[in-house]
């Protein structure tokens, strides 16, 4: 009310509520419009020159070929099952690389800072080599790499269970059996009562200043319980690769390809070189007092660096880290080259029996969707760091 | 501050680049109607008039495989695949070198046609029934291939029915994939496939024995086989597991410009039949022979003034591109990556004097009349 | 005042012979303790080793065939042989400015100047497979330079607007060049398609980080609108591009974008893609943007609203301005990372240089073995440009004190 009779006198064309709402309607309208036309367009032409789209292919048998699955894969499952074969395929190399690449970049990025002359520069000379040469050509210098190694029949073989070639590594690995959810659901309790006995010591340790080692208890626990359940539940037997057939392909346990081995190593070393920037330039943004001061406490160089610079850069660190997670995500899409089935690469395939507009307009979509998971992962982290830092 | 200038400044001059471009564009050569004849069932411009107004033919192919479709150092498109375009051209336009060749991806081959923004797709396409009713109209084949294995001599591998437990490489993108895959299921045979993209990637990973096997159409096998240090130690298995017919393929829609097409293609079969080639096409025009006057439009008709082409095209085709042979022996043959045609399916069926003692090849032409 | 006391005094003793000189330094440098001189070792000695080897294999085994007979496909792609002077004259153009900008701003102009006469002299000296004729052409590189820095003082006269004046002047002679103008006779515009090799790579990431200014600055500034609507249109342009990799939006450019033109406009391909490419990169430019004005101290907003300054004036004369000037590095980052990107256009069949790397070793049997040469080259090329570019954008920062306020 009083608003209203403020704005009495002054003629509607000036009047901010009338020019907000009507640049937002007017906005909206257009934007709308934008979005509409285009849809309409092009559903009509699609329509108009018989281009096939549709998503009845989905459940059709895809019967195509992809080398590697986490869950399993048979030419006779449907579409809709390849491409999430596919799709868990781009988020094993986006998730894996992303951990090393975070990792290798704080390394590199400190270690642009050592004093030591020869590690600096190498450090700088690693950032400036990786981060302006195009991925592609990395990948496949990485994977000629691999390939040097020697072949599988000639490859290094550790204790009859570890085989090391340039078909990539096999390792044993557990394979459930009936006991593995109990366990599984025994592990996710020790896990909360880790978690709830740790911060309990914790708010003792603070209150009463008492060593209280809270997070050697919680992990105690946690590893305890699981480890009790493992015992008494036995939910998996460990499989060990053995070579079988005329090409002497180390079959069962788990096996990390040659392909998968070029990319992640092209993607964690591309990557990281930004990262190490990111990293340096956070350090650096940390006022030289507050490492000053440190310093005159007695702390050391690396427990400065870990306790006092390090934690306040991360304020600066985080956002464009987390944009580079989005890129390597996305370049993970240059798999192909080499070999790895990743959604690209699948969805390309796939493109010879089922409309490719389709296809094209699901990949999108789910890296549209591993970008946003990523940039919520990240906002949140920042937000609760930000809250606690001030 | 003088950064900042430099920056907006230098933006304006791109969008100058830009307007001025798009002023060119206007007024370039680009005849606008090509799509427009897709749009509607009766086509308001016919392809043929589209065509012959643009000055030029546009045909959607590759240049990333040695035979088919390659750059030669001048960056001239050369190959089978564009050698069919450029007799296209001759055709058309009385001039082989009147071609525009659009690269597309194996991806991009339905939607390119489909939309009609090319004139024919050469692209090493295997002719199968569902590309036939949904990508466009499949003209004539022009080769034969069929999908087989290489492997290294020293695994002692005599059959692709041995192959269990193998690691197999391929290129994506092609019938290749589906192939491979139909293959090993039909069979049971357990196997772990790898797909690439680029074949000198795939020949790498072959080679230092990250794959056992190889797999391709039998003609690229061949000729990847002999560019390897050591030709003999690698053997391509018996089986072939999948035809594939290769052919150019038009939009769908113009009946005419199809019809044109088939027949531009039988001319130049029909010639090596008749033995008319690019050194005796003025010779022969003058001689004797009635089918071969017809062929070359010196006598009679064979459905030029239909097809909306003069009587003598196939005078300006044979002259500029040669026959079928021809092509054959510059890209395939032993001038280009040395395949052999006598006595295998991409040999004639019957030389033209000789009709009662057929060569056993499937490379036919109907009659010319 | 030191020198002073030590002249009054006598000569200060000499240092101890350990802390300086080449000792002195590597003591201190790499030496220092006994787990820095562990890391020095053995980094120097898998160093060593790398180098060497690689050394060995491009002087002794690497067949540069590969490149050598097809330099023009890699530089300007199919561009058409009788207009080959066209580019040519460009690089021309652009090393005369390179030499004028010597003569004005000397340092990094005066390093980059430098070291371009210098490759172009060793490239056009060095024995392999160049004709005479583009030796000569590469040697009037450093011609055009030294022409360029004699003329420098009666062109410009020192003064840095003129200087833009002029490299904005070469830089649209040079695009009308490549591109041609209608009805000039030798200067018929070329089709589009033959644009390719390192040519395309520039020309796509030139007008795609030039475009995207105005449209990123538009984006950043309506996500911090408080026009729900505005806001919410410009965010999700923004994550939805960012979101998706760049060879998904060229296939649906390529595929997608020509359908909703009306039937009788054909766009040519490599408008289609420059457009594009500068959508996807406006919205990395719109959070550069949004990034350059948050770092503006609060101080400034407060004192233009204090000084009567509207919302939008504030925007426009105050924020902007100084955001733009703190983003002048992360511009330039993302010019190096568009320059790497516009490599993907192999996906909708245009002949990059990448691209065309990988069409002559796979389309010729006498290359499929020369994988490694190509991709040297190919890597070494980029790898000059992004470096240069990373460099300059190093000197300006400093220049602009960003990072030390």
């Amino acid at each position: 009310m009083n608003q209203l009779l403020y704005v009495q006198g002054v003629p509607f064309w000036r009047n901010v509520v009338v020019l907000r709402w009507a640049v937002q309607i007017v906005s909206a309208i257009l934007v709308i419009a934008v979005i509409a036309g285009f849809f309409v367009n092009v559903s009509a032409e699609i329509a108009a020159r018989d281009i096939p789209f549709g998503y009845g292919f989905l459940d059709r048998e895809a019967q195509i070929p992809i080398g590697e699955s986490v869950i399993g894969y048979h030419p006779s499952d449907s579409f809709a099952y390849g491409l999430l074969v596919a799709a868990l395929n781009t988020v094993k190399a986006s998730v894996l690389g992303v951990i090393l690449a975070t990792l290798l970049g704080i390394l590199v990025g400190v270690a642009r800072l050592s004093p030591n002359w020869l590690l600096n520069r190498i450090a700088l000379v690693y950032i400036e080599v990786f981060r302006n040469i195009p991925l592609l050509v990395q990948l496949l210098f990485w994977f000629l790499i691999v390939l040097s190694l020697p072949t599988v029949r000639e490859g290094y073989i550790a204790f009859d269970a570890f085989y090391l070639s340039n078909s990539g590594v096999n390792l044993p690995w557990p394979v459930p059996q009936d006991g593995f959810w109990p366990w599984a659901l025994a592990t996710v309790i020790g896990i909360v009562v880790a978690v709830i006995v740790a911060r309990r010591l914790h708010w003792r340790e603070t209150e009463t200043g008492k060593p209280s080692y809270p997070i050697l208890a919680g992990l105690a626990i946690a590893i305890g319980v699981s480890v009790i359940a493992l015992l008494i539940l036995g939910p998996m037997t460990i499989e060990v690769p053995t070579p079988e057939g005329r090409f002497g392909r180390p079959q069962g346990g788990a096996e990390l390809s040659g392909s998968f081995t070029a990319l992640l190593a092209g993607l964690v070393i591309y990557t990281s070189s930004f990262i190490a920037e990111i990293v340096r330039a956070g350090i650096q943004s940390v006022s030289k007092g507050q490492t000053e001061a440190a310093r005159s406490v007695g702390l050391s160089g690396m427990l400065t660096l870990r306790h006092v610079t390090f934690p306040q850069a991360l304020r600066v660190i985080i956002p464009p880290t987390i944009s580079q997670f989005l890129n390597l995500t996305k370049n993970s899409s240059l798999a192909a080259a080499i070999g790895y089935p990743d959604l690209v690469s699948v969805a390309s395939t796939m493109t010879q029996t089922a409309p490719a507009i389709s296809l094209i307009l699901v990949v999108m979509l789910t890296y549209l969707a591993m970008s946003l998971t990523y940039s919520l992962i990240g906002n949140l982290y920042n937000r609760a760091i930000r809250f606690r830092g001030t | 501050m003088r950064w900042k200038l430099a920056l907006v400044l230098m933006m304006m001059a791109v969008f100058a680049f830009v307007v001025a471009a798009c002023d060119g564009e206007e007024a370039a050569d680009e005849a606008p109607a090509v799509a427009q004849a897709e749009m509607t069932p009766e086509p308001m411009t016919s392809r043929l008039a589209t065509v012959q107004e643009r000055g030029h033919v546009i045909c959607a192919s590759r240049n990333d495989v040695p035979g088919y479709g390659s750059l030669d150092a001048n960056g001239r498109n050369v190959g089978f695949d564009i050698d069919l375009c450029r007799a296209v051209a001759a055709a058309v336009l009385g001039d082989s070198e009147a071609i525009e060749i659009v690269l597309i991806t194996a991806a991009e081959r339905g939607p390119t046609i489909q939309s009609g923004e090319v004139d024919v797709l050469v692209r090493t396409v295997t002719w199968t029934t569902s590309r036939d009713a949904q990508w466009g109209n499949y003209i004539h084949t022009t080769f034969y291939d069929g999908q087989g294995f290489m492997v290294s001599k020293d695994l002692g591998v005599n059959s692709a029915y041995e192959l269990s437990g193998a690691s197999v490489c391929v290129t994506s993108g092609t019938t290749t994939e589906l192939n491979m895959s139909d293959f090993f299921r039909q069979n049971n045979l357990d196997y772990n496939p790898i797909v690439f993209e680029d074949t000198d990637v795939v020949l790498d990973a072959y080679q230092e024995g990250q794959c056992d096997v190889f797999t391709n159409d039998r003609s690229q096998l061949a000729a990847l086989r002999s560019a390897l240090p050591n030709p003999g130690d690698h053997v391509i298995l018996p089986e072939t597991i999948s035809e594939e017919p290769l052919g150019p393929v038009v939009p769908h829609g113009d009946e005419q410009w199809f019809d044109l097409v088939k027949t531009v293609i039988a001319g130049i079969i029909y010639a090596e039949a008749y033995g008319v080639n690019s050194g005796n096409v003025a010779a022969m025009a003058a001689g004797d022979n009635v089918k071969v006057k017809r062929l070359l439009g010196t006598e009679g008709s064979f459905g030029q003034e239909d097809l909306g082409l003069k009587d003598t095209f196939m005078q300006d085709v044979i002259n500029s591109v040669g026959n079928y042979g021809e092509i054959y022996n510059r890209n395939l043959g032993p001038e280009g990556i040395d395949l052999p045609r006598e006595g295998g399916r991409n040999a004639l069926w019957a030389n033209a004097p000789c009709t009662d003692c057929p060569k056993g090849g499937q490379i036919y032409a109907p009659p010319l009349r | 005042m030191s020198a002073v006391t030590a002249g009054a005094m006598g000569r200060p003793p000499p240092p101890p012979p350990m802390t300086v000189g080449y000792v002195g330094w590597l003591r201190k440098n790499l030496f220092s303790s006994w787990a820095n001189s562990l890391v020095t070792i053995v980094l120097a000695v898998v160093l060593g080793w790398a180098l060497v080897s690689l050394i060995g294999w491009v002087i002794v085994t690497a067949d540069w065939e590969v490149i050598t007979s097809r330099v023009q496909l890699y530089l300007v792609g199919l561009y058409p042989k009788d207009g080959i002077w066209r580019p040519q004259v460009a690089v021309l153009l652009i090393s005369a400015l390179l030499g004028i900008s010597w003569r004005t701003w000397g340092g990094t102009a005066r390093g980059f100047a430098v070291g371009l006469g210098a490759v172009a002299v060793i490239v056009g000296v060095i024995p392999h497979g160049l004709d005479i004729l583009n030796r000569i052409l590469v040697l009037a590189i450093p011609a055009a330079i030294g022409l360029g820095y004699l003329l420098a003082p009666s062109l410009v006269a020192g003064r840095s607007r003129r200087m833009v004046g002029a490299a904005l002047i070469v830089v649209f002679v040079a695009l009308l060049l490549i591109r041609g103008i209608e009805g000039v006779p030798g200067l018929e515009p070329v089709n589009t398609r033959t644009i390719g090799g390192l040519l395309l790579n520039l020309l796509l990431a030139l007008f795609g980080i030039g475009a995207s200014m105005p449209i990123g600055i538009g984006l950043a500034l309506g996500r911090q609108s408080n026009l729900p609507v505005v806001k919410f249109a410009c965010i999700a342009f923004i994550e939805i591009i960012r979101g998706v990799p760049l060879i998904t939006l060229l296939f649906m450019s390529r595929h997608i974008l020509p359908l909703t033109f009306p039937e009788n406009i054909k766009i040519d391909t490599l408008y289609l893609t420059a457009i594009t490419i500068m959508l996807f990169s406006s919205a990395y430019m719109a959070e550069n943007v949004r990034g350059g004005m948050a770092a503006v101290a609060p101080g400034q907003t407060e004192a233009a609203r204090a000084l009567g300054l509207r919302g939008w004036q504030t925007t426009m004369l105050i924020t902007l301005p100084q955001g733009l000037r703190n983003i002048i590095p992360a511009i330039v980052g993302q010019f190096i990372s568009l320059f790497k990107d516009t490599s993907l256009v192999f996906i909708i069949g245009m002949l990059d240089l990448v691209e065309m790397g990988r069409v002559t070793i796979q389309s010729n049997l006498e290359f499929i073995d020369n994988g490694r040469e190509v991709y040297l080259f190919i890597a070494l090329v980029f790898w000059i440009f992004c470096f240069s570019m990373s460099y300059v954008s190093r000197r300006i920062e400093r220049a602009l004190g960003v990072g030390q306020r």
